[in-house]
């Protein structure tokens, strides 16, 4: 279903730039919660544009380690399952690079910066 | 979700002013109450009790809110705790009182107002605090070595909590709850299981220490506050806690609480304690610092999706949990130190 312009990340962008302008006048008690939602409202605009693309990331890091391993983890749910049965013992180095890669693609909609150089998106 | 800071319902000042002149006397008066607006799941005030002459500022700490599988030990114990480690000369807001059922205030207690800095920010940036930082390894040492020094049996009422029993199978229950898949918890769980310190002592933790409970002024430390994760175990769990990369605030090369290496901070505790700090059990200790923020993280988020609880701090803190497993797994990589 296609909306009249402008679309949702510009929206959120907006909001997020009010909020941003408010927050040093508004009550001392309040400012935190300000800088709370102005972190969520750009949450909400990163996993708009990139949640499809981290969800892909994460589902080609566990087919991998499904591969490596030969033992299949469709989702979160299964691996988390898997590790904690101790199934995944022997293959701990990969389900630990195989997990990193997930919690990346995490990291990349809830706060990219937060990111070691190493993880970070080169910019073209 | 109003903006104004919230009101004290009128019934809970005329229960306060009951309870303390039940304590001081008829004559005795609660004034210039204001609303402590950081906290978790208590009401807090500050306030004077006026006794004659006599003004002294209080805090005020009314439960408002029981969590279902609360890593918090109740007021009845903090109260308790705090009272422990006054007789032991551990620095903490003097009790004053804890609420009776004739109260009828419910859960909590009354202790004296410390005054000094909390905010982690002011605290490791701001100039007025260089001495203090400088005194933070020295303070800290002897700090924690006289509380670890109280005897077991004396603290033996949190010898049952799910901390002191089992801290691993604490935080697989509670995440458990929440019905969140974690690989990265169960990842970090499964090289716990398998690289266990071996000799772990047993003693009183504080079990939240870290720069945000440290009541200090321009010299150093003067209150240890915020007692509800208190349990019995290894002290090295108040290093790996503190050392965590979450509570360094940004200053990653001091990661004692963002204030100082950890090589003064070690040395200053085995001078006061006669116990050396075991490096490796410290850095397992800091593994499972991370599963247990994660898991307190979740737990936030939980309250708040589920409608028990809401905040956009709370919010914010489910979008976080990925930022702590990255630094778990970074930790466990060895890349992060």
């Amino acid at each position: 279903m296609s909306q009249n312009q402008p679309g949702l990340p510009d929206i959120l962008r907006e909001v997020r730039a009010f909020i941003d302008a408010v927050t040093p006048v508004v009550p001392e008690q309040d400012r935190y919660h300000a800088m709370c939602c102005s972190y969520l409202l750009a949450v909400a605009e990163r996993e708009l544009t990139l949640g499809a693309a981290a969800e892909a990331e994460m589902q080609a890091a566990r087919e991998t380690l499904s591969e490596v391993s030969g033992i299949p983890c469709a989702n979160e749910t299964e691996l988390a399952n898997c590790l904690r049965e101790g199934k995944l013992d022997t293959h701990w180095e990969a389900a630990l690079q195989s997990v990193l890669l997930q919690v990346v693609a995490h990291v990349k909609v809830s706060k990219p910066t937060h990111l070691d150089s190493v993880h970070q998106e080169r910019v073209p | 979700m109003s903006i104004q800071a919230p009101a004290v319902p009128a019934e809970i000042l005329a229960r306060l002013e009951g309870a303390v002149r039940r304590r001081f006397g008829n004559a005795a008066t609660v004034a210039n109450i204001s609303v402590a607006t950081l906290g978790g799941s208590n009401r807090t005030l500050l306030f004077d009790l006026v006794d004659g002459t006599a003004r002294r500022r209080l805090v005020f700490r009314q439960e408002t809110y029981r969590l279902p599988y609360s890593p918090f030990i109740e007021p009845h114990l903090q109260y308790q705790l705090l009272t422990l480690a006054a007789r032991h000369e551990v620095p903490v807001p003097a009790p004053i009182f804890e609420f009776t059922p004739e109260d009828e205030l419910d859960r909590g207690y009354v202790v004296a107002r410390v005054d000094g800095e909390t905010l982690p920010r002011r605290l490791l940036t701001d100039p007025r605090f260089t001495v203090a930082r400088a005194n933070f390894p020295a303070e800290a040492g002897v700090i924690l070595a006289r509380l670890h020094r109280i005897p077991l049996v004396e603290a033996a009422f949190l010898a049952d909590t799910p901390e002191s029993r089992d801290p691993i199978a604490a935080q697989l229950e509670r995440l458990d709850h929440y019905g969140e898949a974690h690989p990265a918890v169960e990842l970090a769980v499964r090289w716990l299981v398998r690289h266990a310190p071996a000799g772990q002592r047993r003693c009183l933790l504080h079990g939240d220490f870290r720069t945000g409970n440290l009541m200090m002024d321009e010299q150093g430390i003067r209150a240890l506050l915020d007692w509800e994760c208190a349990h019995l175990g290894d002290p090295m769990e108040e290093f790996g806690w503190l050392c965590l990369r979450s509570w360094r605030f940004g200053m990653l090369d001091r990661p004692a609480g963002g204030m100082c290496a950890r090589e003064p901070l070690y040395a200053a505790y085995a001078a006061a304690s006669g116990q050396a700090v075991d490096a490796q059990a410290v850095h397992w200790w800091e593994v499972f610092g991370f599963v247990r923020w994660i898991v307190l993280n979740v737990m936030q988020a939980h309250g708040h999706w589920t409608g028990a609880r809401r905040s956009p701090a709370f919010a914010a803190c489910g979008r976080n949990t990925c930022l702590i497993e990255y630094d778990l797994l970074m930790t466990l990589l060895g890349r992060y130190r």
